[in-house]
């Protein structure tokens, strides 16, 4: 056989192998394993910086996102309704994702509320979810850096004997080991929905 | 005469002799009464509310002598925003049922006159119009934060 005609087939054979081993990589990233319930973005958009403490009193800032997943909601202590149940599918859905013995994402309420959201009240609210449930509080225009990047809207009414009232967005948002927003979901929240999508968000990169 | 009932199973109440039907007018069932959490904040209360009527029934008002004050409000998600709004009153439509659920329609219990934990019983006081002040007993349950626990 012609050296020519050899390096033909050669390289003739090498590209059918590699249309085959991409159509088998392709064919194994069905429809099926894509995220069913949330949404997820096109590239993952850096978390801005910001200033916060948690609720031992730790500066919480940009950098404790980095090197595990985080699921955040912004709701308040003052909630009654969505703010608990959604920390409670949250934990719930945390719990059974547990059994891949893969490591699980970190569950933060960071509150809109701050002026009645001491690091100190976070402590008691949060330790009712068990563990990995961290409470974020702070500064309010430190929060409205955190918020603004990631389409997170709050505002407060006020109400008769000084009462108010929060508004807030539902999302509960996904956030990457690289301190990156990554994908989210909305309302209505159910444990089912973070227990399917999520190892398939967290496995993306 | 008016009747006590336990809630967590279904409390059917029989009103005053001046309506002379055998039907109450009114009765209410599944009463959940979520613990308050810590930290000082508000309790949820969730139930479901029949008018046997043939006319609207109107809730004005609900109180607790352990709570400093028991209000109405409704949850509602739009453009992804929760907001929660304070009703002055609850109006069911002639022979419906109405459910306060999580996320809806529920009661929040504000500030509790003293420590409560799942277990601990409590009194409400529904002021419907024209049927003047139902009073019930009911026993707080726990938010299950974990399957099995």
């Amino acid at each position: 056989m012609q050296k020519p005609r050899r390096i033909l087939i050669v390289a003739l054979s090498l590209l059918a192998l590699t249309g085959s081993a991409a159509f088998l990589i392709n064919g194994l990233r069905s429809p099926e394993s894509e995220p069913k319930y949330a949404t997820v973005l096109p590239s993952p958009a850096a978390v801005a910086e910001f200033a916060l403490r948690d609720h031992t009193g730790a500066i919480f800032d940009r950098d404790s996102f980095r090197d595990r997943w985080s699921l955040v909601f912004f709701g308040f202590t003052h909630c009654p309704d969505i703010c608990p149940a959604t920390l409670q599918q949250l934990a719930i859905a945390r719990s059974r994702l547990a059994v891949s013995g893969k490591p699980l994402p970190q569950i933060l309420l960071i509150s809109v509320d701050p002026e009645r959201d001491t690091p100190g009240k976070l402590a008691e609210y949060v330790g009712h979810f068990g563990a990995g449930v961290i409470g974020v509080t702070g500064d309010l225009a430190e929060l409205r850096k955190l918020t603004s990047g990631l389409g997170i809207w709050f505002g407060k009414s006020r109400g008769a004997n000084d009462d108010y009232e929060l508004e807030h967005s539902s999302a509960v948002v996904v956030i990457n080991e690289d301190a990156e927003l990554q994908a989210l979901f909305s309302a209505p929240h159910s444990v089912d929905a973070f227990v399917a999508d999520l190892p398939r968000i967290m496995s993306t990169t | 005469m008016k009747r006590y009932a336990s809630a967590l199973t279904l409390c059917l109440l029989l009103l005053c002799a001046c309506d002379s039907r055998d039907e109450p007018p009114l009765s209410l069932s599944a009463v959940r009464i979520l613990e308050p959490l810590p930290g000082g904040g508000p309790a949820a209360g969730y139930l479901t509310i029949e008018n046997h009527q043939d006319r609207p029934l109107v809730l004005n008002a609900v109180s607790s002598p352990q709570f400093e004050r028991v209000q109405i409000h409704v949850t509602a998600i739009e453009d992804d925003v929760a907001r929660m709004q304070r009703l002055d009153e609850l109006a069911i439509d002639a022979r419906q049922a109405f459910e306060l659920a999580p996320g809806g329609t529920h009661l929040m219990l504000i500030a509790p006159r003293h420590p409560l934990n799942a277990g601990d019983r409590i009194t409400l006081q529904f002021d419907f119009d024209d049927h003047g002040l139902l009073i019930i007993d009911t026993t707080i349950v726990a938010r299950r934060t974990v399957e099995g626990s």
